[in-house]
């Protein structure tokens, strides 16, 4: 597994000894390249010395007079530093005592002309020494010599007397072993250096990235405690690093939303659950009591049977509002948006309520004019007209009023909308319980005792019109009336909508009235209803 | 023994209600808190069946009310709230025992019946009275070995006496756990049914195991007077 952790440290590690190593590399070039420079300094400030103690006599003879006090180990038999001079001809001039009577080879003319020339070289005894040929020209007195004038202006050695004598090659060598030893022992010595370098940056290294990471660890082994059972836990946000504060706060708005929806569900479950057992307990006790004790008459098993169904019916019922539920609320819930006449749609929805507001002596007055065209989805609209109009129904006290009227309207940014609105009286609604309205299987009445109504029709309604991103409003109106109010955006635009109010006008016979109803509510006047029915129980019709 | 049954649920009141009255229970119902508390109140039950969501009065705050009325009446309470809170709140709140919606109805039944016999101190499902034996978790009755049948007024009545045997039961104490809101007893029917029961477990030339405390009532005892 990947390791922040040990992925850093190695990298900082590695990064660090690197440079260490390189810086260090550097350094022991650069020192050694000097001490090496330094020595052919040296090794050439010898050999011009040496070349100065070359003499030229009046009559062209060459004298060398070497000063043992000066260079005393020159005069000492194999001393690790030793000379040789050439004459211009390539004959041996001069030797130093310290070369023990050995040879030196004569350099091969430095390329370019230059006068002189450092090299390596093996000695006789098979070391490595360093040399520096170059070339002088004695004259009569000290000064004669030009050390540095390129060879092509030297006049070959061969010349006359009172011309420049030619010049001579000096090969001065020494032993490098010391400075061999010297760079050796730097580089010892630079090594251990990188030795410890390279356990301390360790060392450093680790305790920075495990105390540079502990808030980092602490955060996953805090985020590694949280399973379903402590969603409550929030992370720390006060003295975390600035880098980690982004990460927890999102992480505690996560955790807060997950709670949110896990009680939501467990909430959820809990009430699928409930719901389910009670008509559960009364198919089961049922069954018992009959396999118990049972009946031998045709109307007590009938009677049983139709209990039977009826249970199924209430069961089937919860389970076809659960899955409707389920499906508008997936992320991929399709719905066919077509453009429809809300009369069309209201008069559809209100048909499966009529006989119960008949039987509960309800006064309906229903107002939605021709011609209306909203755009939504056939099925979800019917269902959702079908719950609101149940509800208003079911929940509206026995004699009362519920009103449905329609309008077309004139909403902000000079946009037309279909506005309807569904009123009910519903004394037994408090404000407090508007906001648990939308919550599936939320009932006023705590006992659920209504088997008709499981809790889900306005969940659905909230479903259906955030699948059709249709406007839904509900107030407690000074008079304690329950309403709703259902927009339907703007349609102008749709060309679909303009051909179906076409075509339901020609259907209808009443074209005038109904495109000049549309005609009035986009241009803003106020729409005079095209028609109001008003009418109690059965006989009530749009 | 006398249950009231307190369900808003017009099918399962129905049901249960059948089932204890056919098991021998006398039954009330009420199918709201208000008025399952009014017959609490009223009535001696030895057992109440007790729904926990119910219109009017919920069934925990009409177990608490009754509990501070005094009433010692056992109640089981029947309910679809199956947390551990929630059965933790109805026993807090006075509750005897819990059953989860949807349940067995032998468990419900030997549920009430554990119920009944505790309240009269009763632990053990057979009632020995001499030779009289009452199981009532079979509700059966032997005598010397020999079964006897009864009706179920029968067998309620004399499971009331075997578990209070000793003790002198009045006619009001039976009218009141025998039966119920149903039946309205008439001046003799206790002694009718007392007698009918004396035909069925009796032995000849033995004297009565019922005896009667003239102007207090009926003592069900196997010690001679």
């Amino acid at each position: 597994m990947r390791s922040i952790r040990r992925q850093l440290t190695v990298r900082l590690l590695v990064g660090t000894l690197a440079v260490a190593l390189g810086a260090e590399l550097g350094l022991f070039l650069y020192l050694r390249d000097e001490l090496a420079e330094q020595l052919d300094v040296a090794l050439l400030a010898k050999a011009r010395a040496l070349g100065s103690m070359v003499q030229v006599s009046p009559d062209g003879t060459l004298d060398f007079e070497l000063s043992e006090r000066a260079m005393p180990e020159f005069a000492q038999a194999e001393h690790p530093e030793y000379f040789q001079v050439w004459r211009a001809d390539g004959s041996v001039f001069q030797r130093s005592e310290s070369l023990a009577g050995g040879d030196l080879p004569l350099p091969p003319p430095e390329p370019g002309g230059h006068r002189k020339r450092f090299f390596d070289m093996p000695a006789a005894d098979g070391r490595v020494v360093r040399a520096v040929a170059t070339r002088v020209r004695p004259t009569p007195d000290a000064d004669a010599w030009v050390p540095d004038t390129p060879a092509a202006a030297i006049a070959p050695p061969a010349s006359p007397a009172g011309a420049e004598p030619p010049p001579l090659t000096i090969m001065l060598a020494m032993d490098r072993e010391e400075l061999d030893e010297t760079v050796a022992h730097m580089g010892w010595g630079l090594l251990a250096i990188a030795g410890g370098i390279a356990g301390g940056v360790t060392l450093v290294v680790t305790a920075v990235v495990r105390r540079g990471l502990a808030p980092l660890r602490e955060l996953g082994e805090a985020a590694a405690r949280i399973d379903s059972e402590t969603l409550a836990y929030r992370f720390r946000t006060d003295d975390v690093p600035e880098e980690l504060k982004p990460i927890c706060l999102r992480l505690n708005d996560l955790l807060a939303r997950m709670e949110e929806t896990l009680v939501r569900a467990r909430r959820f479950t809990a009430d699928v659950a409930h719901e389910l057992r009670t008509p559960l307990a009364e198919l089961r006790l049922l069954a018992e009591v009959v396999l118990k004790w049972p009946m031998a008459d045709a109307e007590a098993s009938a009677r049983n049977y139709g209990d039977v169904l009826a249970i199924a019916r209430r069961m089937e019922g919860v389970v076809a509002s659960l899955l409707s539920l389920v499906r508008c609320q997936s992320v991929d819930a399709s719905c066919n948006l077509v453009t429809l006449d809300l009369r069309d749609v209201v008069a559809d929805a209100w048909r499966g309520h009529s006989s119960e507001a008949g039987r509960r002596a309800l006064t309906v007055d229903v107002d939605v004019p021709d011609g209306l065209a909203v755009r939504g989805d056939r099925g979800m609209l019917g269902s959702m007209f079908g719950n609101l109009f149940g509800n208003a129904v079911a929940y509206a006290p026995a004699g009362g009023r519920v009103t449905c009227v329609a309008r077309a309207e004139r909403a902000p940014a000079d946009e037309s909308r279909v506005v309807l609105t569904l009123e009910n009286d519903n004394p037994g609604l408090g404000e407090d319980d508007l906001a648990h309205l939308w919550e599936p299987f939320w009932r006023k009445d705590a006992a659920r005792s209504d088997a008709e109504h499981c809790g889900l029709g306005l969940a659905l309604v909230k479903a259906y019109v955030r699948a059709m991103s249709i406007g839904l409003a509900v107030e407690l109106t000074r008079s304690k009336k329950f309403r709703i109010t259902v927009s339907f955006p703007d349609t102008r635009d749709d060309p679909a909508a303009r051909r179906t109010t076409t075509e339901l006008s020609r259907q209808d016979g009443t074209g005038a009235a109904a495109q000049a109803t549309l005609l009035a509510s986009a241009s803003g006047r106020a729409a005079e209803p095209a028609a109001v029915a008003s009418a109690s129980g059965p006989a009530a019709r749009v | 023994m006398r249950v009231l049954l307190v369900e808003d649920s017009d099918r399962l009141r129905h049901l249960i209600a059948t089932a204890l009255r056919r098991s021998g229970f006398a039954v009330d119902v009420a199918c709201d808190g208000m008025t399952g508390l009014r017959s609490a109140e009223n009535n001696d039950y030895d057992v109440i069946v007790l729904d926990l969501m119910l219109p009017a009065l919920d069934g925990l705050s009409l177990l608490q009310r009754l509990r501070a009325a005094g009433r010692e009446s056992h109640v089981l309470v029947v309910t679809a709230r199956d947390t551990v809170e929630d059965r933790v709140r109805g026993l807090e709140a006075g509750a005897d025992d819990y059953l989860i919606k949807p349940f067995a109805l032998e468990e419900l039944l030997a549920r009430v019946q554990a119920l009944a016999r505790r309240r009269h101190g009763a632990k053990s499902p057979v009632v020995a009275v001499g030779d009289l034996r009452v199981d009532t978790s079979r509700r059966s009755v032997s005598r010397g070995g020999r079964t006897i049948d009864l009706t179920a007024r029968e067998y309620a009545l004399l499971e009331y006496l075997a578990v209070r045997q000793g003790a002198v039961v009045s006619r009001t104490e039976i009218e009141a756990h025998i039966y119920d809101d149903r039946v309205e007893p008439m001046s003799n029917v206790v002694d009718a049914a007392v007698y009918a029961l004396r035909r069925k477990i009796d032995v000849p030339g033995a004297p009565s195991l019922i005896r009667t405390r003239r102007g207090m009532g009926y003592v069900l005892s196997a010690e001679p007077e």
